[in-house]
């Protein structure tokens, strides 16, 4: 995007050409300090349900004072001969017919007249979550997360209903899972949601990219966000202030793509091989895992096996306790089913720089490659990982501290999805 | 060579060319058709724009992300 900016600066300049951006990433945030470290200077507009339809990005689409869409690839190569000397000496096309619109009524809520009027619950629901990070409109509580979610969810199972529904639905549960209001399970039904939507239309690379974002080396075709801290360095070199980034960044984030996982290959030791440290029976520490599968699962043209995913690991403090920071990192060990393989058994969570915050872990796991040159092997899913919890925990201020243990279990089950459409 | 080898190997090829060829048939974006009167915040949360505003300027519509 910096090419464009910089060479339709002059018509810009000049007034005799408009910019306008849209993203279709669920956190605004991270463009906004992309768009402040490039310089961009045209409006950025969010887009997280994807509500234009795009199949893929970038695009780049001419638009005429008629509000044509100007047929053709632009090419940011070509843009002298394409934009400058073509099209913006062209005079406006004839109005062609208005695009379809599925949600005619998605405007700020406080100007909702038109979407209240349509009965169109899903298309209220969605205007509420789209603008409810905006200056002047409502804020979501616990009970209206609910109540949009529930709408979005029958919506999305009503028969004959598009897939794009259900790919919305899967977006609201991310946005409550990154919210104050946060349900226990949210990622993993946002991950599921999307997964069965990109079931249904494969090609829809946006839908794709939203799980990928969290999914395995195995299926990045880039890392995402491992520009921010750049971003973030050279900014304060200059004196600004970077914008702030209001989620953190995970680390499948910031991982880059990789064709092979490495094979173990470091013997770990087991923390607490007799299974001595006392368990966590108060449960003082939530331990939420989320599964974020390869989307290769969702074609049988990849020969990824499947179950091969990134799981994410929540260490959150309940009923008042709390990390103690200057105990060190948890540790958490792994064991994956007879032949599966995963890089390293023994984690490092993240540390415990503020006690009440939730310390994060992510591994990955692949399970036996298949032999192509042998008939199908029996399905490898579902499949169990196993594994324990080591931290250092306080039941409440002033309370007792100490070395807790806690086993769980994730299960890898194959994503539920519909057949795919036909011609998607 | 195995399938598997070759797979790895022209797997972005692949990807590259679904990009190539955008999937039009479900945009709401359509070349040769009005652009949508949709409204969307800005990525700040300070402002809104309606795409049906844009009428009557000549307007480059970049869908992009930051990664």
């Amino acid at each position: 995007m910096p090419v464009w900016h910089e060479k339709t600066r002059a018509l810009r300049e000049s007034g005799e050409l408009v910019v306008i951006g849209i993203t279709q990433e669920q956190h605004p945030d991270r463009c906004r300090l992309y768009a402040q470290w490039q310089g961009i200077e045209w409006p950025i507009l969010w887009d997280p349900f994807n509500l234009t339809g795009s199949a893929a990005v970038p695009v780049v689409l001419a638009v005429d004072e008629a509000g044509v869409i100007s047929p053709g690839r632009l090419d940011v190569r070509r843009i002298e001969e394409q934009v400058v000397e073509g099209w913006m000496a062209t005079p406006p096309a004839k109005p062609g017919p208005a695009a379809r619109r599925p949600y005619p009524g998605i405007v700020p809520p406080s100007t909702r007249a038109a979407a209240r009027s349509s009965g169109d619950k899903a298309q209220a629901a969605l205007s509420r979550l789209l603008w409810s990070r905006t200056t002047g409109e409502e804020r979501l509580d616990g009970a209206a997360y609910a109540d949009v979610l529930e709408t979005l969810e029958k919506a999305a199972l009503a028969p004959e209903a598009d897939p794009a529904l259900t790919f919305h639905h899967g977006v609201a549960l991310r946005m409550r899972y990154d919210s104050e209001h946060r349900r226990t399970g949210d990622f993993q039904r946002a991950l599921d949601a999307w997964m069965a939507a990109l079931g249904r239309r494969p090609s829809q690379y946006i839908w794709r990219r939203r799980i990928q974002q969290w999914g395995p080396r195995l299926d990045k075709p880039y890392p995402f966000y491992d520009w921010v801290e750049e971003a973030q360095t050279t900014l304060i070199a200059a004196g600004s202030v970077p914008h702030p980034i209001q989620i953190p960044l995970s680390g499948a984030e910031l991982a880059s793509g990789t064709r092979e996982i490495p094979i173990r290959n470091i013997q770990n030791i087991h923390p607490d091989p007799e299974a001595a440290l006392k368990r966590d029976s108060k449960h003082l520490i939530e331990l939420e895992s989320t599964v974020c599968l390869h989307t290769g699962v969702t074609s049988k043209r990849v020969r990824e096996p499947a179950g091969s995913s990134r799981i994410h690991l929540v260490l959150r403090p309940t009923n008042g306790a709390h990390f103690e920071p200057a105990a060190g990192p948890a540790k958490i060990w792994i064991d994956v089913p007879s032949g599966w393989n995963t890089p390293r058994q023994l984690l490092t969570a993240t540390s415990p720089t503020d006690p009440d915050a939730a310390l994060l872990a992510e591994f990955e796991v692949r399970p036996p490659q298949p032999d192509l040159t042998k008939p199908p092997a029996s399905p490898t899913l579902p499949a169990t990982i196993r594994g324990t919890a080591f931290y250092f925990v306080c039941e409440d201020e002033g309370g007792e501290c100490q070395f807790l243990a806690q086993d769980f279990e994730i299960l890898i089950r194959a994503p539920q999805f519909d057949p795919p459409e036909s011609g998607k | 060579m195995r399938l598997s080898t070759t797979l790895a190997l022209i797997g972005p090829l692949l990807i590259e060319s679904v990009h190539a060829n955008q999937d039009w048939s479900v945009s709401l974006v359509q070349p040769g058709e009005a652009l949508p009167a949709l409204v969307l915040p800005t990525i700040d949360g300070k402002a809104t724009v309606d795409l049906a505003d844009l009428r009557g300027k000549k307007v480059l519509l970049i869908q992009f992300a930051s990664w």
